[in-house]
């Protein structure tokens, strides 16, 4: 990661000296992984940091004993929390314990990364089965107890659509 | 949707163009959306070409 970030820097130090300093510098949606068993992954604010920065932060934390796939494997150790500003909706922070914690904070850091909604996530189709369908119980967790959903119920369309 | 559409008078529409499919396998085949030739009969240009990356190649498998 600290050569992606690296990398990152140098390209934004380079236009910026050559384009007249219109790049930002903005490390808001860098993920974070520790790889232990099971991984760490982060992205973002915590509750804790949002309210420092005045941000009404609604939070939603999942057990992974509520993902299907986490059930299949026989490893319910974790959970998928999301952290929302209260006024827009918008993800703002995403901190996982899973085995595979990695490779579900990429949907979080996009979302931040392009200020998507709890509803974007909780209207995207999300393959059954897989880790990364934990993201999307966890944004429907803001809003109802996904313990007392059938699999099937889990569609919330956003808005007009 | 069906039953929504039935209430408040079809505003809502069917929509499957973003629907992700995972073949459960191993390794497994995950896929959502078009493919190159799909996409051509729609008139759809591709942007550049499109990328088979061997995942020996990429770090994260390797490790």
């Amino acid at each position: 990661m600290f050569v992606y970030v690296a990398a990152y820097g140098g390209t934004v130090a380079a236009e910026n000296a050559l384009t007249g300093n219109v790049s930002r510098y903005d490390l808001t949606a860098l993920p974070k992984v520790t790889f232990t068993d099971p991984a760490v992954a982060s992205v973002g604010l915590t509750e804790d940091q949002a309210r420092a920065q005045g941000i009404e932060a609604l939070v939603s934390k999942l057990p992974l004993a509520h993902v299907p796939r986490s059930l299949a494997a026989r490893d319910t150790r974790g959970f998928a929390k999301l952290v929302a500003d209260a006024a827009t909706r918008k993800i703002i922070g995403a901190h996982i314990l899973a085995v595979e914690a990695g490779e579900m904070v990429t949907e979080p850091a996009l979302a931040i990364k392009y200020g998507l909604t709890i509803e974007d996530h909780t209207s995207t189709f999300h393959p059954y089965l897989t880790l990364s369908e934990g993201i999307k119980l966890a944004a429907q967790t803001f809003d109802r107890d996904v313990a007392k959903l059938s699999c099937c119920a889990a569609w919330a369309p956003t808005e007009g659509s | 949707m069906t039953a929504e559409n039935a209430l408040t008078g079809n505003v809502r529409r069917y929509e499957l163009s973003v629907l992700p499919k995972v073949t459960v396998t191993d390794r497994t085949v995950p896929s959502v959306a078009l493919t190159g030739d799909l996409a051509m009969p729609l008139g759809l240009r591709l942007a550049g070409q499109v990328f088979w990356r061997d995942v020996s190649q990429v770090t994260g498998r390797v490790a």
